[in-house]
């Protein structure tokens, strides 16, 4: 099926299966960003934003983005200069093996677009569905909190 | 997943309607997709995308919330904030997390019919009515519609959209009992009840994941109704309730602790919401 | 005198940081390879069965199947999987493909195929016939006689007793345990029962297999071993070393998972039938049900007190279950007993194991190595012991603990490596970790305190030690070489699985030569690169490898020196590296890009290449004490962890950052290990839950407040005084949290996950009999 789509902001055509992920789609078009972990929408490292929305993009067809406009990690920042939420996960020891990071960072980056300065207790519950087996969640957490710091003193 | 061919983007209801009833049993309504891509079903061979089908709204005013088909747990969350003290807002929070209530819709959270779906016993106590469209416009209960467990009774007929009445004087609680955060209820319970004049009037209490479908505990019920809600009846209606849930066996927990949970949830539930807050309809 | 440190020591931001923030391609399957074939496996459906014909040729006639490989198209040679120094010490178990499976899910054939689509439906194609077996589902019933042989094979080797189903065994004693438990004012002796638990690295196993212009296989692995997996893959194949070149790229976690060679063989031989790129690549399932897990066990502890809270004896049995292969079999129950008995002194230990074959989900190597198994009881004992002496339990430890100077015999006696040397305590951080934990928990003020009402507070704690490598059974080996802007291009062969090694080493380097971190370009497990390691496993990088970069950093800057001292007509002795420059006493100085020119372009030409190699018998236990707050639910049974506190002597935070994200990712994975997780088999050896809902880890809503406290007892072998950290805190929220249990509402809890219906049954009987005594 032939659709069109906007993925960090150009417009593309694809020709997709209709069964194929979003997810597939992507990979297969170069960005590998977007991590294949569990396929059932469990642990968000698919995550890409949709419309204004993060979303797991395993547990989407690629036809239901059609006519959207798709973010993914790759899209969040621009040349060398890094989203603040990417900073502030280098920055603050959020990253180990990195695997399930660009998840977390695209579902942080587009929640702080819902709510600019949440609490500690807010943001875990947004990561709810981004499983991270390296982390322990401590440093992605303060590191989100920290981005909302950085951004206010700027 | 592997016959899925045909993606089809009505746009309004009546034509999904129509598309599904061409399909039948071949095709899928598609919300956010979130419960065909988790379990691949063989054999569907199109899609029926309902998200941009004009059924995406809520509406709120003093007398009901109205959640449309299409709209996603997001919005419902949203829109359902001021019913019966937060509890359904809270049941719908913890349905899914964030980047799932994102894409997910109530309706497919009802009409998925998970025995385990944390919306369902919420909507349950507190009167939901759904639209359904098919051959005819009807409004049923969301009882009248499930049959077993991913099973419901359906059939072409689309949730056009879910009727939550704002009733005054309601007292209402939820609680979803799970081994993590991110985890299916092992047990959830929703009860509404008013307080009259000392005794307990309109008492519903509903329960998720103890059997083949969400299930009014009616025993329980109609030995709190009419009576003054002291806490030996209380124990007492505990025990009701955890001889009437049909609970099984597996990874999760065993029989014998869904049960007993039931009842201890059951109780608190009931407690807490005696306790708490009554609603208003237009708070 | 030592200047202070401009590198180590600080918050360096990881080296690869922005490329794993931005989702650059870093990792094995983040390629675009052209041709590439995809791989599906098909498993046995017995968990114990003789193949008695497969039947392939309708599959490899479905469009776009490329090969179809069974136990017919590989060399009958057996291996072990298990990622460890040559000879491996577990044993040699296993072939690419056998006509035999041995556990449900034992992988029968695999096709290579244009599409993962494709390759499916081929695999529904294959016609197996089995002869099934019966199979032995109890690890408790692998010894009887008449149980069913799981390798009654003939060629397999290494095996300590096939015909019991036996695979490995220990029995070793220190002093007289006897002795000890008749001088015993009292004696304690209890159960422990610990789960199978799942690694779930995010990142499953992956390989991609091609071969390169010059016909040399070439393996892109997510592996924690580039080295053993060349030279074990090469082995099984029977093809020469030098025509593997492993390439280890980013790797998503491994926690013990990827010390193994797995996926590499079958990959390898579908590119040898192919001609083609191979990839394979496990499902999210497949990781859950034929990867590897921790080792369950069946742990009897007795030990023997005297009334002054002295231990006279400890004497540990140990019953493991490996599953149907003896991947690291001997040496992760090996550290169930020589971790946790050398930290308390007592001249009497015993350390008595076996090690069964069982027709279920293969045990192996996982964070921790045995160890959590371990002091789980010994931990939960230990709290029994101070409450039976009627001690603090944190006053008991401090009485028990190995002190600076000692001796740890158990090491020498049952460890792990060839070294097989005592282990002498050269610094041990345990009193300062006693009391900042003790202290920042709130210990004395919240213990003994549960209050009332249905949600009981409690607080619990233990004391844990692990190592820095294998004893004996270590050498690395890395080369740095110097480009013209004071640059540095460091190979090792060590491999960054997360912990953050490359950072870490990255920081070593500069420090010595006295440069930027940004100036130090690291490649890590390359193995046509000049370098070698045995892999990172057993907490060694940072100790062992970080030593060798230490010793390749200094070879350099040595040679930059004398470069330098030529340049200034200085005595190369007392010149300084630092800054970027090499300075004299007198303030003379040189650019380092200077000294790099000169030596790339100058008079006497020469390449500065710094080249260290270590290897060492030592491997000196990092410490930590760990304290925590549980509420407890006495109507529902659940636990809720409240505030975990670590405080963790790792010698030296080479990366205070680093140290403390792996302190903080230890304890969410032993949290869930106490709590939640819990692979689960069914009645016919099949896993129930394989999949992240039904198998559950902590998630972000789930974890308790943690507060890490860095503890630096300098150790004198380490680099900078560096010991481990990766691994040793893991051990400490299942005791932990099981000791804060008893505080909260005196119930012990010795079965793990400590499950709330665990928790209500055994408040359900402490009713019953204290209903029973009033009576």
């Amino acid at each position: 099926m032939k659709i069109e789509v906007t993925v960090n902001g150009e417009s593309q055509e694809w020709e997709v299966p209709v069964n194929q992920t979003l997810l597939d789609a992507l990979r297969l078009r170069g960005l590998p960003g977007t991590k294949r972990v569990c396929e059932s929408g469990e642990c968000g490292a698919c995550a890409v934003i949709v419309d204004g929305l993060a979303l797991d993009s395993c547990i989407l067809l690629a036809v239901q983005a059609a006519g959207m406009s798709i973010v993914t990690v790759e899209g969040l920042s621009t040349g060398s200069q890094l989203h603040p939420v990417q900073e502030a996960f280098t920055q603050n020891g959020a990253i180990q093996c990195g695997f399930c990071i660009p998840g977390m960072i695209v579902t942080a980056a587009n929640y702080l677009e819902e709510n600019p300065s949440p609490t500690q207790e807010e943001i875990r519950h947004v990561f709810v569905g981004n499983l991270c087996r390296c982390t322990g969640y401590k440093k992605p957490i303060e590191a989100v909190l920290s981005a909302v710091r950085d951004d206010d003193t700027s | 997943m592997r016959d899925l061919r045909e993606y089809h983007r009505p746009s309004s209801a009546a034509e999904a309607v129509r598309l599904k009833r061409e399909y039948g049993a071949k095709a899928v309504y598609l919300g956010g997709s979130t419960d065909l891509l988790v379990h691949r079903p063989a054999g569907v061979e199109a899609a029926i995308d309902i998200r941009h089908a004009g059924i995406d709204y809520v509406r709120v005013d003093d007398s009901e919330v109205v959640i449309g088909g299409g709209a996603l747990l997001r919005d419902a969350e949203k829109a359902v904030a001021g019913v019966a003290g937060g509890m359904l807002r809270q049941a719908v929070r913890e349905t899914a997390p964030w980047l799932i209530r994102n894409a997910a819709t109530l309706a497919g959270n009802i009409a998925n019919a998970s025995p385990a779906a944390d919306s369902v016993p919420a909507l349950m106590v507190l009167g939901a009515r759904l639209v359904l469209w098919g051959e005819a416009e009807e409004e049923v209960s969301i009882e009248d519609i499930l049959s077993g467990p991913h099973r419901t009774l359906l059939g072409d007929r689309l949730i056009r959209e879910i009727r939550v009445p704002r009733t005054d004087g309601v007292r209402a609680a939820f609680h979803k009992l799970a081994r993590s955060a991110s985890d299916i209820a092992l047990v959830n319970v929703a009860v509404a009840l008013k307080l009259e004049g000392g005794v307990a009037r309109d008492v519903v209490i509903a329960l998720g994941a103890v059997a083949p479908t969400a299930i009014r505990a009616r025993q329980a019920e109609a030995a709190l109704e009419g009576m003054p809600p002291t806490e030996e009846l209380l124990v007492e209606v505990e025990k009701v309730v955890a001889d009437e849930v049909r609970p099984i066996s597996d990874w999760r927990a065993s029989e014998g602790y869904r049960r007993r949970m039931s009842g201890v949830f059951v109780r608190r539930l009931l407690s807490q919401a005696l306790n708490g807050e009554q609603s208003r309809a237009a708070a | 005198m030592k200047t202070e440190l401009s590198v180590v020591g600080h918050r360096s931001r990881k080296v690869d940081a922005a490329k794993l923030a931005t989702g650059r391609a870093a990792f094995t399957d983040d390629v675009e390879m052209r041709g590439l074939l995809h791989t599906k496996l098909v498993k046995s459906p017995h968990a114990h069965a003789r193949i008695v014909n497969v039947d392939t040729s309708r599959a490899a006639r479905v469009p776009g199947v490329h090969a179809v490989i069974t136990y017919k198209d590989v060399p009958r040679i057996p291996y072990t999987s298990a990622g460890q120094s040559w000879p491996e010490p577990s044993p040699y178990d296993q072939f690419v493909l056998d006509n035999k499976v041995r556990f449900m899910g034992d992988p029968v054939a695999a096709v290579a195929a244009e599409t993962p689509e494709i390759a499916a439906q081929a695999v529904a194609c294959i016609d197996v016939e089995y002869e099934e077996l019966p199979a032995v589902l109890d690890p408790h019933l692998s010894m009887e006689p008449g149980a069913p042989v799981i390798h009654d094979e003939s060629e397999s080797y290494g095996i300590y007793d096939p015909s019991r189903n036996l695979a490995a065994h220990i029995d070793v004693e220190i002093g007289d345990v006897e002795r000890g438990i008749r001088e015993a004012d009292i004696v304690l002796r209890n159960e422990f029962f610990v789960q199978y638990q799942q690694h779930t690295c995010l990142e499953p196993h992956v390989t991609i297999c091609f071969f390169d212009e010059d016909g040399r296989l070439v393996v892109r692995t997510s592996t924690q071993i580039p080295y053993h997996a060349r030279r074990m893959l090469a082995f099984a194949l029977e093809i020469p070393v030098k025509d593997v070149h492993i390439i280890k790229p980013r790797v998503g976690g491994g926690f013990g998972n990827k010390q193994e060679v797995v996926t590499e063989p079958i990959a390898a031989v579908l590119a040898m039938k192919t001609g083609r790129p191979v990839k394979l690549e496990y499902t999210r399932t497949e990781e859950f049900t034929i990867a590897r897990n921790r080792h369950p066990q069946h742990l009897w502890l007795t030990t023997g007190l005297r009334r002054d809270g002295t231990i006279t004896a400890n004497s540990l049995k140990v019953l493991t279950n490996t599953g149907a292969y003896g991947t690291h079999a001997l040496t992760v129950t090996g550290n169930t007993g020589t971790k946790p008995l050398p930290l308390y002194r007592t001249q009497n230990m015993k350390f008595f194991a076996d090690i069964v074959y069982t027709n279920l989900p293969i045990s192996g190597a996982f964070r921790g190595y045995g160890a959590p198994q371990g002091f789980f009881a010994m931990e939960v004992q230990m709290d029994e012991a101070a409450e039976a002496v009627g001690m603090d339990p944190v006053d008991f430890r401090r009485l028990n603990h190995i002190r600076l100077g000692e001796t740890d015999l158990m090491s020498a006696a049952a460890g792990e490596g060839s070294g097989k040397k005592p282990r002498v305590m050269h610094s041990v951080g345990l009193p300062e970790c006693l009391d900042r934990g003790a202290e920042a928990s709130g210990w004395a003020a919240k213990r003994c305190n549960p209050g009332s009402g249905v949600k009981r507070r409690g607080m619990g704690m233990c004391i844990l030690m692990q190592g820095s490598g294998v004893a004996g059974d270590e050498l690395a080996a890395a080369a740095l070489k110097m480009n013209e802007d004071a640059s540095f291009n460091l190979h090792v062969g060590s491999a960054d699985i997360g912990t953050g090694s490359d950072t870490t080493l990255c920081q070593v380097a500069a420090e010595v030569l006295g440069v930027p971190i940004e100036n130090i370009i690291i490649r890590s497990g390359d193995t046509d690169d000049i370098s070698f390691d045995y892999g990172a496993y057993a907490s060694s990088t940072a100790y062992i490898t970080g030593t060798c970069v230490l010793k390749a950093a200094e070879d350099a800057r040595q040679q930059i020196v004398a470069v330098a001292a030529r340049m200034m007509e200085e005595d190369p002795e007392g010149l300084l590296v630092h800054e970027g420059r090499v300075t004299s006493l007198e303030g003379k100085s040189v650019t380092l890009r200077e000294v790099a020119l000169e030596c790339l372009y100058g008079e006497n030409k020469t390449l500065v290449i710094g080249r260290g190699t270590h290897a060492t018998k030592d491997s000196p236990p990092p410490f930590v004490a760990m304290f925590a707050e549980v509420e407890v639910d006495i109507e529902t049974g659940q636990i809720r962890p409240v505030h975990i506190v670590s405080a963790v002597d790792v010698g030296k935070a080479l990366n205070p950052d680093i140290c403390e994200g792996q302190v903080e990712g230890a304890v969410a994975q032993g949290l869930g290990y106490a709590l939640t997780e819990e692979v689960q088999i069914g009645d016919r050896g099949q896993v129930l839950n394989p999949t992240f809902m039904d198998y559950k880890i902590f998630c972000a809503d789930d974890m308790p407040e943690l507060t890490t406290i860095l503890v630096e007892a300098e150790e004198p072998t380490g680099p900078f005084g560096a010991k481990s950290v990766a691994e040793i805190a893991i051990n400490g929220p299942a005791p932990a949290i099981s000791n804060a249990v008893y505080d909260a509402v005196g119930i012990r809890l010795r079965s793990l996950p400590m499950t709330p219906e665990k928790v209500l049954a055994a408040l359900d009987e402490k009713s019953e009999r204290s209903a029973q005594v009033s009576l």
